[in-house]
């Protein structure tokens, strides 16, 4: 929850807020300079900031691979959401159930431990030996970066629901199916949503590793040409389309889990 | 005025086993509980009187001794009894007003008609305006209102309370002793109520069962049907009752 105003900015002097505002705004200068002078000296094939800056504007307008540019986002947007849905479709109900019964756990935990330290990369010979080099493969990758984080704070978060609750529930007559909907999902939604969030992170991650191994679309496919051919302004454009993506996202789901928990509003 | 006793605990204890070795919480302790009176339980923090109302609401399972309900022994909980819990326990996801339906909700007792008995307690503990507010936005004193209108709801006989103004500060805490009081009598029910303040004890109580420190034994009974209401804190039966209380939990500390 944020709090009204800044704690850090209560009683402080008038300097050290003007500080406290402007020093990002300096750093990002000192960088863009900095930036600047490498790229000037001509020893490098690095583009100035106001050559990325026009190519960001400018690549809306042409295409890449025979594609244009927003077709490019839209395929990665696409990949992630459809990962990130399934995962969530799958995960979310299979991480409560881990953490609802006992039976359950027993059968799936083991499992689950063994294959959650193996890097979703990992899995790129054996998806294209299962699903062919496709965007079914691509996706299924993904999701084995997503469905990791939501399953396990799926699965702590109906742990750790405070026994209270329970009590509460029994006292007051409620039913298994009660407890489930009623008790224990509400409680854990904070729990599911901060894995949901780790996922999206994440997910960015995979996502970009897939497309840069082999695509012919999607933002790490252009950042893997910008690299091929030389062009560094094209992966620089990228690098910003993923910051700005990956932002929206973050901000996306902050919405959702508000939309859904009307209790945590101020 | 002998009442009928509508819930006998006999010979109840409770130990915790643990590898740390097992704890005594209640050793032995039997008492009668009468219809519709307000039941007070006394005794010193941590001797055991949370773990006691668990074991009457039928949470928690007593080592040994029986726990009978109008005759009938208790094995798990019962719609018969509800709950006021010492830190409230309301689900921070529900509004005051679905709170309070809880009971009803969970018996399958339709939307609009639940509605209305919740809208009719929340207005009787003085609610009326904060049906959509969520706990968060609610004071302690009016979050144990909230837990006293649940408890009502749900149209139980006995009604526990532990400590639900242990937390408050002290100007709430008075008002809302009278304020208890004056729901006890236009809602007749029976009512324990649990709390380690003899003044607490003395001004609500028909009766008042005292217990020593942990493990928690009946140290003493007091009747208080002498004291007419409503009671003056400053009176000097009041008082002399209190102190005669407060000699006796002394002679515990020696
Ligand atoms: N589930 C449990 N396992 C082990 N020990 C427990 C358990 N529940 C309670 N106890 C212990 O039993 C003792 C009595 O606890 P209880 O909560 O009943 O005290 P209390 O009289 O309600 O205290 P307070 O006035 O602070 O509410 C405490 O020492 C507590 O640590
Ligand atoms: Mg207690």
């Amino acid at each position: 929850m944020k709090t009204k105003n800044n704690p850090l900015m209560e009683n402080r002097s008038l300097p050290y807020k003007i500080f406290y505002y402007i020093s990002p705004c300096l750093l990002l200068i000192a960088f863009l300079i900095f930036w600047q002078a490498v790229a000037a000296s001509g020893r490098t094939l690095l583009p100035t900031p106001y050559e990325a800056l026009e190519r960001l504007f400018t690549i809306w307008t042409g295409t890449i691979a025979k594609k244009p540019m927003i077709y490019h986002v839209f395929m990665s947007v696409r990949r992630i959401l459809t990962a990130l849905l399934i995962s969530i479709g799958v995960g979310v109900p299979f991480g409560v159930a881990m953490g609802w019964n006992k039976i359950f756990r027993a059968i799936f935990k083991p499992l689950f431990e063994v294959i959650r330290p193996v890097p979703p990369i990992a899995w790129v010979p054996l998806f294209t030996l299962w699903f062919g080099t496709g965007e079914g493969s691509r996706i299924m990758i993904i999701i084995m970066g997503v469905f990791m984080p939501i399953v396990v704070n799926s699965y702590t978060g109906v742990t750790m629901v405070p026994e209270i609750n329970f009590d509460v529930g029994k006292v007051f007559g409620a039913k298994s199916m009660d407890m489930l909907f009623d008790v224990v999902l509400p409680s854990s939604l904070n729990a599911i949503f901060a894995g949901i969030r780790t996922a999206v992170g994440g997910g960015w991650m995979v996502v970009l590793a897939s497309e840069m191994l082999a695509a012919r679309s999607g933002i790490g496919y252009l950042i893997m040409q910008g690299s091929n051919a030389n062009d560094l302004e094209l992966a620089i454009v990228g690098m910003f389309m993923i910051g700005v993506l990956g932002a929206v996202f973050a901000y996306g789901f902050d919405f959702l889990e508000r939309g859904l928990c009307p209790w945590r509003r101020k | 005025m002998e009442k009928k006793v509508i819930l006998e605990a006999s010979h109840i204890s409770k130990t915790f086993f643990s590898s740390r070795g097992d704890m005594d919480a209640i050793e032995d302790v039997s008492l009668n509980v009468r219809k519709n009176e307000f039941l007070v339980l006394l005794g010193p923090g941590q001797c055991g009187k949370t773990v006691l109302l668990n074991i009457i609401a039928g949470l928690v399972n007593a080592t040994s001794g029986t726990i009978t309900l109008d005759g009938k022994p208790i094995t798990g909980t019962n719609s018969s009894i509800a709950f006021v819990f010492q830190r409230t326990g309301l689900y921070e996801w529900k509004t005051a007003m679905e709170n309070v339906e809880i009971g009803l909700k969970y018996k399958g007792v339709p939307k609009e008609e639940r509605r209305k008995v919740a809208q009719k307690y929340l207005e009787l503990v003085g609610l009326k305006g904060f049906e959509n507010s969520y706990p968060k936005a609610l004071s302690g004193g009016m979050k144990q209102r909230v837990g006293i209108a649940r408890a009502y709801a749900a149209n139980p006989e006995i009604l526990l309370m532990d400590e639900p103004f242990g937390a408050l500060d002290a100007q709430t805490r008075y008002s809302m002793q009278e304020e208890i009081l004056k729901i006890w009598s236009q809602e007749t029910r029976t009512v324990i109520f649990v709390t380690n303040n003899i003044e607490e004890a003395v001004y609500l109580g028909d009766r008042i069962i005292q217990f020593t420190e942990r493990p928690a034994r009946v140290k003493k009974e007091y009747d208080l049907s002498c004291l007419s209401r409503p009671r003056n804190y400053v009176d000097p039966e009041f008082l002399r009752i209190r102190t005669e209380i407060s000699d006796n939990e002394e002679l515990a500390l020696e």
